[in-house]
């Protein structure tokens, strides 16, 4: 199946055969936005062995709702809003039932994130620092509201533009900036309130 | 220069941070600190995104297909099922709302009511009532003594006409 990106008119025709209902037609559309829909899925849920089961349900939504795709963003950047909605669902319902925070935790597993957290330098960072790292952000955004995850995921890990964000959520570039701002604000905050109560 | 701004500033990644900021963050050890903070989240999340994200496995189009098509056909069968189940509970529905229309429809009385029996009864009642009068006489004196001076009054003669008006 192919992963690069579809003609455009090639694209069109596919969706336009999905929205008179033809299920096979989708199969190609699948195959082209697979990768990129997993990369979404895996930086925003992080949890490898529910990353294809989310993607199929993304898969299922969009082709439930391709008959209200009107052509007037990219396929992808509408695929994209479904799934990220669909995991901004998938981390609130998450968040409700989890209740290990850092606090909770055992002074075994404190003093382990402590010794991962060494200031690092950009680029100098080796593989062992690099996981130790991951492993604390990872902490500290499974902890955060699901918004900020959502939104700090698409910028610092997915590297995408303030702009190409605003589209995926449909908010103002104004909304997203401030919302960015406070996402930050909150994991600096936490980061801090952690390391102040070890 | 207020330290949010400072913050909002200084995490903004390529930006060159002018002279005013770097001198605020020499003044100011939260901002300086903030900044440490941000520095350590920032490198987690270079590390995150260089982390290697998990490969759909082979056939996963097909597979979604097939779970579009299973889900369709489901449906379907749950489309019928309701349908069934529907038309059993609008039939039921009519026959109930038919039986309790014939009940206010139907007469009280004739061949399809069994309450002319009631009413029969009444009339019997009225009967025996007649001739206890018959016995005591209509204005309640004993009818034996009334004999020896006059004959019995012809009204009595006839019991049923007076229960039959």
């Amino acid at each position: 199946m192919p992963n690069s990106r579809p003609d455009v008119s090639q694209e069109a025709e596919w969706i336009r055969h999905c929205q008179s209902g033809e299920k096979e037609a989708f199969a190609p559309l699948v195959g082209a936005y697979q990768r990129r829909v997993f990369s979404i899925v895996f930086h925003l849920v992080r949890r490898r062995n529910d990353v294809e089961d989310i993607v199929q349900e993304i898969f299922m939504k969009a082709f439930a709702a391709i008959e209200s795709y009107n052509f007037q963003s990219s396929f992808g950047t509408w695929l994209n809003r479904i799934a990220v909605n669909h995991c901004y669902d998938y981390l609130r319902r998450q968040r409700s039932s989890r209740v290990t925070y850092y606090w909770e935790m055992s002074e075994e597993g404190q003093r382990e994130i402590e010794s991962h957290s060494r200031s690092p330098e950009e680029g100098g960072l080796n593989s062992e620092e690099k996981l130790a790292l991951g492993d604390l952000v990872t902490k500290l955004l499974t902890r955060a509201p699901a918004e900020d995850r959502v939104i700090l995921t698409m910028k610092e890990i997915e590297d995408k533009s303030v702009e190409e964000i605003s589209e995926i959520l449909g908010l103002k570039l104004s909304t997203v900036k401030v919302r960015l701002h406070r996402a930050r604000k909150r994991m600096v905050k936490d980061l801090q309130k952690w390391q102040e109560g070890r | 220069m207020r330290c949010d701004i400072v913050r909002q500033m200084v995490v903004e990644e390529g930006v060159e941070r002018p002279t005013a900021i770097q001198a605020h963050l020499e003044s100011c050890s939260d901002c300086k600190e903030y900044l440490r903070q941000w520095e350590i989240i920032r490198a987690g999340f270079f590390a995150l995104r260089e982390s290697e994200v998990p490969e759909p496995s082979i056939g996963f189009a097909t597979r979604v297909i097939r779970r579009l098509e299973d889900a369709s056909t489901e449906i379907q069968t749950g489309q019928q099922f309701v349908d069934q189940i529907g038309r059993r509970f609008v039939y039921g529905t009519l026959m109930v709302a038919l039986m309790l229309l014939l009940a206010l429809v139907i007469p009280s009385s004739g061949p399809f009511r069994s309450s002319g029996i009631s009413e029969s009864i009444l009339a019997q009642a009225q009967v025996a009532t007649l001739s206890s009068e018959q016995i005591l006489g209509v204005d309640g004196i004993d009818s034996s003594n009334a004999t020896d001076s006059s004959p019995a009054p012809t009204v009595n003669q006839n019991p049923g006409a007076r229960g039959s008006k």
